[in-house]
């Protein structure tokens, strides 16, 4: 069995990646800016909100790429491809994790300063950032492992087309070849392999991460499903931006054949049936914090939601409804909560309930795209009122958006570089 | 009226047939396929089946039935909980969910067996055991006058056999 499918190197387009190259100037230049100036903590908070969801779609990626692996899936042919160009990050992802080390006295800045009673051992800086730190280096090699045996079968000969640094780096990935089939069975076997430890490391790794870097910033809060719901949104986030990059490609002349209706519909599927777990994720937790009603369990959903889901006892209640809008929207993050719950689960619910939307390029792109959005809002609304509870527009300012879309260049540039450069998304071969 | 049958082997001949005699309006058909293959529900292209009204009937009066009845012992009992209302929705969201699925599932099943006319005892016309092992069949219902022509159609197609199963 040789490899059936070949690298397509294609060049990057020069718009593209000069609008990428200027957006992750800004960002770098507003990160500098902010943490020299008067407000370093704003600058930290946005790295750190942008640096755990860039990561996370990464991250949830290779998720995505390995249970393709352990199942055997045959179905996703190129959109395991395309899933896989965006695991590229996940070793920048580790070093943005070493910078963000730096920033921890004003993101964690609570439980570095309070007493922290019992729970001083568990949140110290040495279990917190060597635990953390060690999650995201070893995820970051057995990604390398991975995405270096699932591309060096398709990439023979791909050297001898190349030129500059492409060159060096193909011949440098294709160095000792044994023969197509003696690659092919060797890479697969390693991919058995790495793919079931990747996915274990994944679920509880992460996990943690979620505890550790998002949970602890309301660090007398708990809850234990938190972790599960973070994680969870990276991989949602991941899935939604491979249907927006098939979706994308659909007119692609080497891609687009390959992104079929069936399997836009399947991601389709995927992007309905995963944000209604993300909904129900949060409402398990919503449910006994409501029913519990104690305060310090109330206190983190008190800052984003306000008491109409809370303590305001008739708002759910059928005998008596009385669901005050306005009282909800003096909740300075109410709001923002609502267009996330919009973006996340409405939107993709109703929109991907029928089958033609599903089928549809541009729709479910777009569906796609949004619940994309809402999860980085999503991000936004679990750090933000931990610092601001009252200032709503926290998340809003020159500083953060700029590292935003400073993140969002660097990611989309590695992708663009990783997919169309070295080694390029392979494409099955034409007969 | 005769009803003519069809012995394939192949389902992509089946396809072809069934295109081809709906094409020309021949007469009703009725397919035995010994599993299900994309080809062949392709070309027959059926609305969608109705069982699915069952289902999404049952699950509206699953869930509104788990709620009223819910509610109705939280007054007839009344026990006060964490201080919240008697007709709280989200403590009933579990159970109402819970009854959703199941209404919705035994719906699912009811309607299936009656838009499929199940259980039927008696095997349709032109049926053979052949039909779930390895062949595939056609019958098609059609005049007096264009028995001739579906026999055409039949045949140029590779069938494996044409007989007349009922006349």
């Amino acid at each position: 069995m040789s490899s059936a499918e070949q690298a397509n190197p294609q060049g990057l387009s020069r718009p593209l990646v000069i609008v990428c190259g200027l957006l992750t100037l800004l960002g770098t230049g507003a990160f500098f800016a902010g943490i020299m100036g008067e407000h370093p903590e704003t600058a930290w908070r946005a790295y750190h909100i942008n640096f755990l969801y860039f990561g996370g779609i990464a991250q949830g990626a290779m998720v995505l790429v390995c249970i393709f692996t352990v199942v055997g899936a045959k179905w996703p042919g190129t959109v395991k491809r395309l899933a896989e160009s965006f695991t590229a990050w996940v070793p920048i992802s580790f070093a943005l994790a070493i910078l963000g080390f730096f920033g921890k006295e004003h993101i964690f800045e609570a439980w570095l300063t309070e007493d922290m009673g019992f729970k001083a051992g568990w949140l110290s800086v040495g279990r917190v950032f060597g635990a953390d730190l060690a999650i995201f280096g070893v995820l970051a090699v057995l990604a390398t492992i991975y995405l270096y045996h699932s591309l060096r079968p398709s990439l023979n000969g791909a050297a001898d087309s190349a030129t500059g640094l492409a060159k060096g780096f193909l011949t440098k990935w294709t160095s000792n070849w044994q023969g197509d089939d003696v690659e092919q069975i060797h890479a697969e076997r390693v991919m058995g392999r790495v793919a079931p430890i990747t996915l274990w490391i994944f679920a509880f790794g992460f996990t943690l991460i979620g505890f550790d870097q998002v949970m602890s910033i309301t660090p007398h809060w708990f809850s234990n499903l938190f972790g599960t719901f973070f994680s969870w949104g990276c991989f949602l986030s991941a899935i939604a931006a491979t249907t927006v990059l098939a979706a994308m490609n659909n007119n692609h002349p080497q891609i687009g054949p390959e992104i079929t209706t069936p399997r836009l519909h399947d991601l389709g599927k995927m992007c309905f049936a995963f944000s209604v777990v993300w909904m129900y994720m949060f409402w398990s937790q919503y449910l006994v914090i409501w029913y519990g009603n104690m305060p310090e369990e109330t206190v983190f959903f008190e800052a984003r939601l306000g008491p109409v889901f809370l303590m305001d006892a008739d708002a759910w209640n059928l005998a008596n409804w009385n669901f005050s809008v306005e009282r909800l929207m003096e909740t300075p993050w109410a709001p923002i909560c609502m267009v996330v719950w919009a973006c996340c689960w409405i939107i993709p619910f109703f929109g991907l309930l029928g089958q033609k939307a599903k089928k549809t390029p541009c729709f479910v792109g777009s569906v796609a795209f949004i619940l994309l959005f809402g999860l980085w809002l999503e991000r936004n609304v679990l750090i933000w009122p931990s610092f601001s509870p009252e200032d709503r527009f926290a998340w809003l300012g020159f500083t953060q958006i700029a590292i935003a879309l400073g993140f969002l260049g660097a990611f989309v540039l590695v992708q663009q570089v990783f997919s169309k450069v070295v080694p390029s998304i392979v494409v099955p071969k034409s007969s | 009226m005769p009803t003519l049958l069809g012995v394939f082997d192949n389902p992509d001949d089946v396809a072809e047939v069934i295109t081809r005699l709906r094409a020309r309006e021949l007469g009703a058909l009725e397919t035995f396929s010994p599993a299900p293959f994309d080809q062949i529900d392709e070309a027959l292209d059926e609305k969608p089946s109705k069982v699915r009204v069952y289902t999404l009937v049952g699950g509206i009066i699953g869930v509104c039935l788990a709620y009223l009845m819910q509610i109705w012992m939280s007054y007839d009992w009344p026990i006060v909980f964490s201080g919240k209302p008697y007709a709280s929705i989200p403590a009933y969201t579990i159970i109402g969910f819970e009854l959703m699925v199941l209404f919705a599932g035994v719906l699912t099943l009811i309607g299936f067996l009656i838009v499929g006319g199940l259980p039927q005892f008696s095997t349709l016309k032109g049926y053979s055991a052949r039909f779930s092992a390895e062949e595939f069949g056609i019958t098609v219902d059609c005049s007096e006058r264009d028995a001739s022509e579906v026999e055409a159609v039949l045949r140029a197609n590779s069938a494996k056999e044409v007989s007349v199963v009922d006349a």
